[in-house]
């Protein structure tokens, strides 16, 4: 049966072609992505740590070695750019352990309430939506209109109910402001985008285990505690990592309220808003890497510290 | 009655979320349509007390502004960002849903751990590498490495999509003569679009709302995007807070629009994405 036999010579290469782009077709798809994350994203950052070596100030200084100077100059001494460092960790850890907490507390619930079914849900969804989609710029300007002395509504609602005793009361953006108003801020920004990730852990949880519960007489608290959070464990983990991470990493927030235009307060500064404003303010781009690779460590090194146990567990 | 309490309770938490993440923006919106006379009152309301376009007039007359010129910027930088983006992702993601292939999990770890290293310190590296290139001031070196800040969300989020697609419909599609990329281009990727949208809109949105680059790189305020003009304008005068929020306003509102369209898309691809 001759005539049905395909014709071999285009089938053999096709087959080869077939074969040969079997095994490298995915490194051609791959290929655009990893040639720009190693030319944008990881040489910046080698070269970012290489910097904090040398003695490079501008741009069109000469990368010259200095071992440990930068470091020095930013760990040891009690003046100067060590005294703002100092300072920095500590508004830093504040910054991000209450941020996160408060973004953690304020997430839970939302998604609590959005992981019910009523109707008119989709309405509140937005409303979450909404306020993720906003500039972080924009909000944290609203935020330094409302905390205005004079005519802002915070200090107006918190001299009415007594919480302060100065209708006046400045917050933000002097020299001798803290870090607690732009904590507020950043809760603001970041719970609403935490509770998603939540949500999305929170669907994945069986209903029949509720419905289990409570036929074994378990009530609203016992379940929450034993299944919800039990049962989320594995998302909640993720979710922190990420958004302490994220918060200790956060620039635009603390730059744009609080320090508006080159007032710095030292009680409201905060490593990354140090690195950039000694980079590209004071012209130390060598010692503002260093500010950030100080940063880095310190936050890894927290963060390993305090999953040591569960590291160990995995380990072992 | 006990559901009807229940449901009355859910509504009143949900109002109270709702509102906690709405009071600044409705704050926002009303200043904006205040007068400065009003702004300057210690009568507190949250509906302009005497409403007037005058504050987006003084916003789109003022030359400082300069709203319209900041706008095209801001949308041409985002627009083209988000197209490398996607091209750079989608061929990306497709690899990471159908091939198995070595270095995989090595370039998923790299797209994980992007995430943890800190914008500062690899902005100082960008910014000596773009001085060098004479990129500074300069769109190309922002629209790049906004294209690349987005690739691991992208390419995760994209993934995801491709794998809700049953691999049959390519399998068919080869049978009858196409081979693998010319079945991503015709068969998969139009089934692929809706998610390929969201991903855009959501990378779009991401460029359009950002500020630590824009202020880093662009120096030259005509070339300046949208967050960063919003400030350099406040700068150019004791602060007027009525124009400021009128301009905040504006800035908010393409991306707040785009998230409303892309709503069901963003949320449930969030969702598949963190429960894997």
């Amino acid at each position: 049966m001759k005539t049905s036999i395909p014709a071999p010579a285009p089938r053999k290469f096709s087959l080869f072609f077939e074969r040969f782009m079997k095994h490298s077709l995915p490194y051609f798809l791959i290929l655009p992505a990893v040639i720009s994350l190693v030319l944008f994203s990881l040489s910046p950052f080698i070269s970012g740590i290489w910097y904090s070596f040398t003695s490079i100030g501008w741009i069109n200084d000469i990368v010259k070695f200095i071992g440990l100077s930068n470091y020095q100059q930013i760990l040891v001494g009690a003046v100067g750019i060590a005294k703002f460092f100092r300072l920095a960790v500590v508004q830093t850890i504040y910054w991000t352990v209450f941020g996160v907490a408060g973004q953690f507390v304020l997430a839970m619930a939302t998604a609590l309430i959005l992981n019910e079914k009523f109707p008119g849900r989709f309405i509140f969804r937005t409303a979450v939506l909404v306020s993720i989609a906003m500039p972080t710029v924009v909000l944290a300007l609203t935020w330094q209109w409302m905390y205005d002395p004079f005519y802002g509504i915070v200090n107006h609602y918190l001299y009415l109910l007594g919480v302060i005793h100065n209708p006046n009361t400045i917050w933000v953006g002097s020299t001798n402001s803290t870090i607690w108003p732009l904590i507020v801020v950043s809760i603001w920004r970041g719970f609403p985008f935490m509770s998603l990730m939540l949500l999305s852990g929170m669907q994945g949880i069986s209903q029949e285990l509720y419905e289990a519960a409570k036929v074994d007489g378990a009530n609203v608290l016992d379940r929450f505690w034993h299944i919800t959070l039990t049962q989320m464990r594995t998302t909640i983990m993720i979710t922190l990592v990420l958004n302490i991470i994220w918060t200790w990493n956060s620039f635009d927030i603390v730059m744009v309220v609080g320090s508006t235009w080159g007032v710095v307060a030292s009680e409201a500064l905060t490593l990354p808003l140090l690195a950039w404003v000694d980079s590209f303010r004071w012209n130390h781009l060598g010692r503002g890497a260093a500010v950030s690779v100080m940063s880095m460590v310190l936050i890894l090194g927290l963060l390993f510290w305090s999953a040591r146990r569960e590291l160990r567990s995995v380990t072992e | 009655m006990k559901k009807v309490g229940r449901l009355v309770i859910q509504y009143i938490l949900a109002t109270l979320v709702a509102l906690i993440c709405l009071v600044p923006i409705i704050w926002m919106v009303k200043s904006s349509f205040e007068t400065a006379q009003w702004m300057r009152s210690s009568r507190i309301q949250f509906w302009p007390i005497e409403p007037t376009l005058i504050n987006y007039k003084n916003v789109l007359n003022n030359p400082n502004a300069a709203i319209g010129r900041s706008m095209l910027n801001s949308l041409i930088v985002s627009s083209l960002a988000t197209l490398l983006n996607l091209v750079i992702t989608a061929t990306a993601g497709y690899a990471m849903s159908r091939f198995k292939f070595k270095g995989k999990i090595i370039f998923a770890m790299y797209l994980l751990i992007f995430y943890m290293i800190p914008g500062t310190l690899a902005l100082i590296g960008m910014f000596v590498m773009l001085a060098r290139l004479g990129l500074l001031n300069n769109w190309i070196g922002l629209i790049l490495i906004y294209a690349v800040g987005g690739i691991p969300f992208s390419t995760w989020w994209l993934k995801g999509y491709f794998d809700s697609i049953p691999i049959e419909i390519e399998e068919e599609a080869m049978v009858d003569g196409c081979n693998r990329l010319e079945a991503l281009w015709r068969v998969v990727l139009p089934l692929a679009m809706p998610g390929v949208v969201t991903v855009g809109i959501f990378q779009f949105v991401g460029c359009w709302n950002e500020f630590m680059l824009a202020l880093t790189i662009i120096q030259n305020p005509k070339l300046q995007l949208l967050p960063v003009q919003i400030i350099n304008f406040m700068g150019y005068q004791r602060v007027e807070w009525g124009p400021v929020m009128a301009f905040s306003v504006i800035v908010a509102i393409p991306a707040v629009i785009l998230f409303a369209i892309a709503q069901r898309g963003i949320v449930s691809g969030m969702m598949s994405g963190f429960t894997r």
